[in-house]
């Protein structure tokens, strides 16, 4: 049985004060729920004969141990290697030989799976999917060459990139209890130790019908697609909902500081300061903050470090959506003849002043200008527009989210930019790693 | 994050906090765009990431599935409307209503292949200076007044063009078209601008430095293209940029932004009669002038098999560049190369992929690409692995190379990579951004104006025969070059055998 979707009609108003306009966007998501705990979150679109269909997990580093690091991204992997009615390698050539794409992302708090394909082949897309979430083949075979096909990503994007393995450098330095510590594809050892026993549990406890969320975009009647769905998933038994994440990280009472050696051809820098959770009032107006600071040239830290003193090569800052407190992060990319130290110094400079002067009005709506922009270059496609709406359910517990965070930017202050950043990005709970290239 | 195969990487910033440098310049190659995946008009400076699939032993209940009738009818999208200014200026709009964006794109017809000997990277240092100031604007000015539309002016030269891009809110288009014409005018040039910009191209070159996909990329088209202007790097050398001057700046525009030497195509929720007066109002005072294009020697190839070793002794893998020369984007040759190089090098179910990732583990990411441009551009296998793995890995390259050549390909494969091919076409039709893209290149490469329409067709014309031949005539095998970036102590001894070595150290020439 279904519950009777709830329809909820988005209207995205954006407001500018520069041309006293308003853009009117229509967005119309339906939810279902299966009696097995399966959440479906529906939207039409038939503009094109295509459709993004987007399974969302909720799982990703934050649920691992030490010992299991990496494990939510290396079963991503296997769940391409074949389940019981479509055998190992069926997965991808029955569905490229119907015109569809798959891919896949895992990141510390959701493992997100899609495949974009001509609108007429979704039942055939559901069986795919519907076969792998109810019984995947999980074998030696494959666990054996999925690891070395990790073992190389994690080479390529950790161990042979520096902006990588600073991240990871910078996470493990300022966390010290929390699983955000490791990097979403976590320590090489513990993919080598990682068994098929440990897979089974996972797939067990984190891939049950109850841990998931489907997300459809594109053109397809939702009745019909709900129907489907409820024939392929609905015998999919549910499980006991997986153990909470408890561990909270203590609060950091002091500078934390690392060199970072490595043979690279320029000095780099990475500072984070301890954040919020998604779920916090303040995460809008830190959007805005990281904007104001490090989104296009007319920045501030853009300005001040690559523009006018020449000091970077590049300036950027990301504030990450987390469910669990997350870590506000700057990057910089050091010209080789400048000093990191002085390049420090005019980051925090630009810090302070954020905190002691008000942000001009013209400045502030900026900000706000870019965000909404983004937001709607967002729903361009289906994939984004599913994408999108995952994320917000996943994140926020709701995705109907979306129908007011245009509003939360509008409604942020200037003394709310300078109260938060006084609240974050504080001396004591700030982590830094410096790059000094080693002459090979 | 941690994808399950590379798709977007550059300059992108992720909402989920992802490390992401926040560099000015995207390179965009290695990075696997997902539209420039699907395009089949492939944006010229990025490979064509065209599609996969192998089929090799494959069941009987699949063949039922690959025999239903097609999915999808040809995509009939309305034509752009084409208007051609007075001042030669060619102008198309589509008209999209679906949401309140509108992107545009003003298409130069040189890039970096235009470059003078000795100076690589004018093209380049040029495009990017015309947002540092311009219309009696400074460059902080010109960056405050996009930015604060939430809108976005970006500029670059590929090969074979320079693109000046935006994207506005749509109510924005007027004031989004009046930067555009400023910029491309109307730009400064100061001395400060030119000297502060060549410094970022500098520093910019010493941190590609360290993109070992792109690094290898450099290499491997120096090589294979040796003096032509394909085998410089389109963002030239330390010595190169070292050496521009703001006469050169002022100079290659002079010679090269003509309105009788430029397109500009709009999409988005706009009308096209309004657009087309705003567009005559803003540009229409643009003078014409005679514009002399350079034109483009032939390339030549390689002829038997050469590896070049460069040497980058921290890294634990091999970064590996296979092949020899492709095909210009006119030739007839292109669709059957598409479907050829589908069925070998493109998706999770490329030969390359299973054979190399999927059956051996070798690999995180292997592919093929043919970037295809005005002149002959690459054929190119590229591909990673540890550093013991690295002769592995080149062994088993060239036997998919060896049986593609002896074999071809067999029914089902084609018919599987046709499906995929047209299954995935409208996904590079999806939004103002992507149609902005497809039209620019049908227009830049001189392609049928119903391109769009007759992909589906073009695809499926292509037969079993067609991909023999294309196999046995492009996807090189004797004649191939081999360029492995990495620890050339570990990597000689298992590279001998694939034919003359010749060492390269890494800093040289840059």
């Amino acid at each position: 049985m279904i519950r009777r979707p709830l329809l909820l009609v988005l209207f995205l108003l954006i407001p500018s004060e520069s041309f006293g306009q308003r853009v009117q966007v229509p967005l119309t998501v339906t939810r279902h729920r299966l009696e097995n705990g399966l959440q479906i979150l529906a939207r039409e679109d038939h503009s094109l004969p295509v459709i993004s269909f987007y399974t969302f997990f909720r799982v990703g580093s934050r649920n691992e141990t030490v010992g299991l690091t990496g494990i939510s991204h290396l079963f991503e992997h296997l769940m391409f290697n074949g389940a019981k009615k479509y055998g190992s390698k069926e997965f991808d050539r029955v569905l490229e030989a119907n015109g569809g794409f798959s891919n896949a992302y895992t990141i510390t708090d959701m493992t997100s799976y899609y495949q974009n394909f001509p609108s007429d082949k979704l039942e055939l897309i559901i069986d795919l999917d519907s076969d792998r979430m109810a019984s995947l083949a999980l074998t030696e075979e494959s666990l054996r060459s999925e690891r070395e096909v990790v073992k190389e990503e994690r080479g390529l994007r950790i161990d042979n990139e520096v902006s990588g393995a600073m991240m990871e450098q910078l996470y493990a330095l300022a966390y010290l209890a929390h699983p955000y510590r490791w990097q979403t594809v976590g320590w090489m050892s513990d993919l080598d130790n990682i068994t098929l026993q440990d897979c089974r549990q996972f797939f067990r406890t984190y891939y049950a019908p109850n841990n998931a969320v489907i997300v459809l975009s594109g053109d397809f009647k939702t009745e019909e697609a709900v129907a489907l769905i409820r024939t392929y998933y609905g015998g999919i038994p549910s499980q006991p909902p997986p153990r909470p994440v408890g561990t909270i990280e203590p609060e950091q009472r002091g500078e934390r500081r690392a060199v970072f050696q490595k043979p690279a051809e320029l000095p780099a820098l990475a500072v984070g300061y301890h954040g919020p959770s998604v779920r916090s009032e303040d995460i809008f107006v830190l959007e805005v903050l990281e904007v104001l600071l490090a989104r296009g040239e007319s920045s501030r830290l853009y300005r001040r470090l690559v523009y006018e003193e020449q000091a970077a090569v590049s300036v950027s800052a990301a504030f990450p959506w987390m469910l669990d407190p997350g870590l506000l992060t700057f990057s910089v990319e050091v010209k080789p003849d400048q000093k990191t130290e002085e390049v420090e110094g005019l980051l925090y400079a630009e810090i302070e002043r954020l905190k002691q002067e008000p942000v001009p009005d013209r400045e502030l709506r900026k900000a706000k200008n870019i965000l909404q922009a983004e937001f709607v270059k967002g729903l361009e496609t289906n994939n984004g527009t599913a994408d999108n709406i995952g994320m917000y359910e996943l994140l926020f517990g709701d995705w109907s989210m979306m129908r007011t965070a245009l509003d939360r930017y509008e409604a942020v202050t200037a003394e709310d930019v300078a109260r938060v950043a006084r609240a974050y990005l504080s001396d004591s709970s700030r982590t830094v790693v410096t790059l000094i290239p080693e002459v090979e | 994050m941690m994808e399950r195969m590379r798709r977007a990487v550059g300059g992108e910033k992720g909402r989920m906090g992802e490390w992401a440098y926040g560099s000015r310049k995207v390179w965009e190659y290695g990075s696997v765009g997902v539209r420039a995946f699907y395009s089949l008009l492939p944006y010229p400076h990025t490979p064509i990431r065209l599609l996969p699939f192998p089929f090799r032993l494959f069941a009987l209940f699949l063949f039922l599935l690959l025999t239903a009738p097609a999915h999808s009818a040809d995509i009939v999208l309305p034509s752009p409307q084409r208007t051609v200014l007075p001042n030669g200026l060619t102008v198309l709009i589509l008209p999209q209503e679906k949401l309140p964006l509108v992107v545009f794109r003003m298409v130069i017809r040189a890039g970096a292949a235009a470059d003078p000997d000795g100076k690589a990277g004018l093209a380049n240092l040029t495009a990017s200076l015309l947002k540092q100031g311009a219309g009696g604007r400074t460059a902080a000015q010109m960056a405050e007044e996009v930015e604060f539309l939430g809108g976005s002016l970006e500029a670059e030269s590929t090969y074979d063009a320079t693109f000046i891009t935006g994207q506005f809110l749509s109510r924005d288009m007027e004031k989004g078209l009046s930067l555009l014409a400023d910029i491309l005018i109307r730009p400064s040039f100061t001395d400060e601008e030119v000297e502060r910009e060549r410094d970022q191209m500098l520093a910019t070159l010493a941190q590609s430095r360290e993109d070992a996909e792109y690094l290898a990329d450099i290499f491997y088209n120096r090589f294979l293209f040796g003096r032509h202007p394909y085998g410089r790097p389109d963002l030239g050398t330390d010595t190169s940029v070292a050496g521009l001057t703001r006469l050169d700046v002022v100079e290659f525009h002079r010679r090269y932004y003509a309105p009788n030497n430029a397109f500009v195509v709009v999409v988005g929720d706009v009308k096209p009669a309004e657009t087309i007066r705003l567009v005559t109002l803003l540009f229409g005072t643009w003078s014409r002038r005679a514009v002399v294009s350079r034109p483009l020697p032939h390339t030549t190839g390689l002829q038997g098999r050469r590896v070049w070793l460069v040497d980058k002794p921290d890294m634990t893998q091999s970064q590996v560049c296979i092949g020899n020369l492709g095909i210009p984007r006119n030739h007839p040759d292109f669709f059957p190369v598409v479907v050829a190089n589908t069925v070998f090098g493109e998706g999770f179910t490329s030969r390359l992929m299973n054979e190399v990732r999927v059956n051996r583990g070798l690999t995180y990411s292997i592919g093929s690409v043919f970037p295809a441009r005005k002149e002959r551009g690459a054929f190119l296998i590229y591909t990673s692995t540890r550093n013991e793995t690295t002769g592995d890995l080149i062994d088993a390259v060239l036997a998919e190379l060896k049986r593609f050549r002896e074999d071809g390909v067999s029914e089902t494969e084609l018919a599987a990579a046709q499906q995929y091919l047209r299954g995935q076409f409208p996904l590079s039709l999806e939004g103002p951004e992507a149609l902005v893209e497809q039209i620019a290149l049908i227009e830049l490469y001189q392609l049928p104006a119903d391109s769009i329409r007759t992909y589906s067709q073009r695809i499926q014309a292509v037969n079993r025969a067609d991909v023999l031949r294309v196999a046995r005539q492009y996807f090189a095998y004797e004649s191939l070059g081999i360029v492995v970036l990495g620890n050339t102590a570990q990597v000689k001894p298992q590279v001998e055998r694939f034919g003359p070595v010749e060492a390269h150290v890494f800093d040289e020439e840059w």
